[in-house]
């Protein structure tokens, strides 16, 4: 079993405020003022990416899914250049191009992807096959959500997977809602990780709003896949706290979202943390306000670049020289 | 010169392209141990081993998909798609990932895609032509090569290319010997035409099988005091206006041919090219021969009276160029 230094708790617990913070930052930003891409909050999951990437080499894969932004931040992404996707402008990944939905970080391994859900399940196992061809020891964490693993492509994925023993680990954030459908009206499984059984791959389902869980469970099947025993099906259940996305109303009741709330990850590591007496609450005040500061430096980043100039439509449709897509 | 058939030219392609560069691999349903439906990868297990010559299971969302993601990781895969009917099924992995991923992140998608068209008695699910369906994506190319020269040189630069290339192989025509020629470095540039015969009086524009149907089409009205240009586009995407304009200044009469429906087919896109930048050029009216809008017929007649033929090329241009004498 994975042991977790005092520096990784530290370390953990600062991705999940930076993350928390960020999620507070944009939700706030859209209602106030609007920001150009509509935001899919994680707010209550960040504990999945952030304890999913924290120990990843940094050559290691990540193909994220669109809510897993914690993921990516953790990976080392910048956040003004996260920011600066987010209103189209310049100095993110692509000068206006794409959005940060489905961003791609390739210098730190981290893969683009699209804004369809699910896609992106045989991309990661083509990954895990290029790893497996050259023997480079990388792992790929491919995320997906409850909603996603509906789609065949989870099913072809894995069991190529599995077949091929692929260094891939497949991590679901159940997060009880596919858009508007609460799970049990769209899956007919209690666990999904106990589909794994079928691909004779194991399977895990583990609570996803404990970091330290996450991690130490990521950690030990990245092992297994570094070493050749092939991939894991790992379920994290979660909540979503807010709407699927801030557009939507929110359809639940008062009630179950009080709930939900109660297992926030973020004061639960907290409360670990203290108890441990790793940090103080005023050390805890001064992470917040050290990320506090960074995330509205990256807004203030994000939302004053300036535009790209048109010319970038153009650009990247194909590699070398595309006249033709003036056309 | 030496000839060999279409199926060999193409396997030699790969074989060069395999031994010029370890990050060419192949992977697609029974290509390495059945060698491919069609034979193309005949050899190449035995030669590269199961790393690199990789059979998948029937799941073409895993043949393509898998090959964008080997792709992206640095890879230079060749997928095969056993048929080009099953396009439809890795849709989202070609046209949202393969397609896109430039745009989206920056990074190259050095993908092959190669798959067998055409009719050949085997009814509407393997007999299509399915370029249509893709050729309007921006981030794709597409290949269509009609003989073994074109073949070999057209793969190895498809092979070669930094972005996704859609390559498809007439499947009636993998028999079909040509002049390739031994040894050397074969390479076609993708995005030129090649005029497959010259002429004054009329421009027949032909893809993939229908090339060989145009060229009979041309030596039969030779005989009849009407000399034909035949012009082969090979890619499809991008298309080469200047070589079709050019033919078109100088006969100022075209005929389309394409084996896909004429509706919404390549030869829509060709006419309109002319239209917009050779209108004035033209004696006569663009005239478009394609398949009728029906599915691929299963019997012989009728798969016969759907797919385009010298007869129909010979018809359409005596009705063009001597009303009176159809």
């Amino acid at each position: 079993m994975v042991t977790i230094s005092r520096e990784d708790k530290i370390g953990l617990y600062r991705q999940l405020v930076l993350n928390r913070i960020f999620e507070e930052k944009t939700i706030e930003l859209y209602r106030l003022e609007g920001i150009p891409e509509l935001p899919h909050s994680n707010l209550g999951e960040e504990a999945i990416g952030v304890g999913s990437c924290y120990g990843l080499n940094a050559d290691d894969y990540v193909v994220p899914d669109l809510r897993i932004r914690p993921a990516l931040i953790t990976k080392g992404v910048p956040l003004n250049e996260i920011c600066a996707d987010m209103y189209g402008r310049l100095g993110g990944t692509t000068n206006g191009r794409a959005t940060s939905h489905h961003m791609g970080y390739p210098s730190l391994g981290v893969v683009g992807t699209s804004g369809i859900i699910g896609g992106h399940l045989t991309i990661s196992a083509g990954f895990g096959m290029a790893s497996k061809i050259r023997k480079d020891k990388r792992v790929t964490l491919c995320f997906f959500g409850d909603g996603g693993s509906n789609r065949g492509d989870f099913h072809t994925s894995i069991n190529f997977a599995s077949l091929k023993k692929l260094p891939v680990l497949y991590i679901i954030s159940n997060n009880q809602y596919a858009e508007g459908m609460p799970v049990e009206s769209h899956i007919s499984i209690k666990d999904i990780a106990d589909r794994a059984a079928g691909y004779s791959m194991p399977g895990k389902v583990i609570d996803g709003n404990d970091v330290l869980e996450v991690y130490r469970e990521v950690q030990d099947s990245v092992e297994r896949a570094r070493n050749g025993e092939g991939p894991t099906l790992i379920e994290c259940k979660t909540f979503r706290l807010r709407p699927h996305c801030e557009a939507h109303p929110e359809t639940r009741s008062q009630e179950e979202l009080d709930e939900a709330w109660k297992h926030d990850p973020v004061p639960r590591m907290e409360k670990h943390l203290l108890h441990e007496k790793i940090l103080t609450e005023s050390e805890m005040g001064d992470i917040r306000k050290e990320y506090t500061r960074q995330v509205d430096e990256a807004f203030e980043f994000g939302k004053s670049a300036p535009y790209p100039p048109v010319e970038e439509l153009y650009n990247s449709v194909y590699d070398g020289e595309a006249e033709w897509v003036r056309s | 010169m030496r000839e060999i058939t279409i199926r060999e030219a193409l396997n030699e392609a790969l074989q060069e392209e395999m031994k010029r560069d370890d990050a060419v691999i192949l992977f697609g349903e029974d290509i390495a141990r059945m060698q491919g439906a069609f034979k193309v990868t005949a050899g190449l297990l035995d030669m590269f081993g199961e790393d690199r010559v990789i059979d998948t299971p029937l799941a073409e969302t895993l043949v393509v998909g898998g090959a964008v993601g080997m792709a992206m990781a640095g890879l230079r895969p060749v997928a095969e798609l056993m048929f080009a009917d099953f396009l439809g099924i890795a849709m989202d992995q070609l046209c949202n990932y393969a397609a896109k991923m430039k745009y989206n992140c920056g990074v190259n998608v050095p993908l092959v895609v190669r798959t067998a068209c055409g009719a050949r008695g085997s009814g509407m699910h393997h007999s299509q032509n399915t370029e249509g369906w893709i050729q309007n994506v921006p981030g794709l190319k597409i290949v269509m090569p009609s003989t073994a020269y074109d073949a070999k040189g057209l793969l190895k630069s498809a092979i070669r290319d930094n972005n996704p290339v859609v390559f498809f192989e007439q499947k009636t025509m993998y028999g079909l010997k040509g002049e390739v020629p031994e040894g050397g470095d074969l390479v076609i540039p993708l995005g030129k035409a090649d005029v497959k015969r010259q002429g004054g009086d009329i421009t027949i524009i032909a893809t993939g099988g229908t090339v060989h149907e145009a060229l009979a089409a041309a030596a039969e009205l030779e005989g009849r005091g009407i000399s034909c240009e035949v012009v082969d586009p090979r890619t499809l995407l991008p298309l080469d206006h200047e070589t079709i304009i050019e033919s078109v200044k100088k006969t100022h009469n075209v005929v389309i041919v394409h084996e896909a429906p004429k509706i919404g087919g390549i030869g829509a896109e060709i006419a309109a090219v002319i239209a917009e930048e050779a209108i004035y050029e033209l004696e006569s009216p663009v005239r478009r021969i394609g398949a009728p809008f029906t599915p691929v017929p299963f019997s012989r007649p009728l798969e016969k009276a759907y797919v385009p033929d010298r007869e129909r090329i010979i018809t359409t241009v005596m009705e063009l160029l001597s009303p009176e004498g159809v």
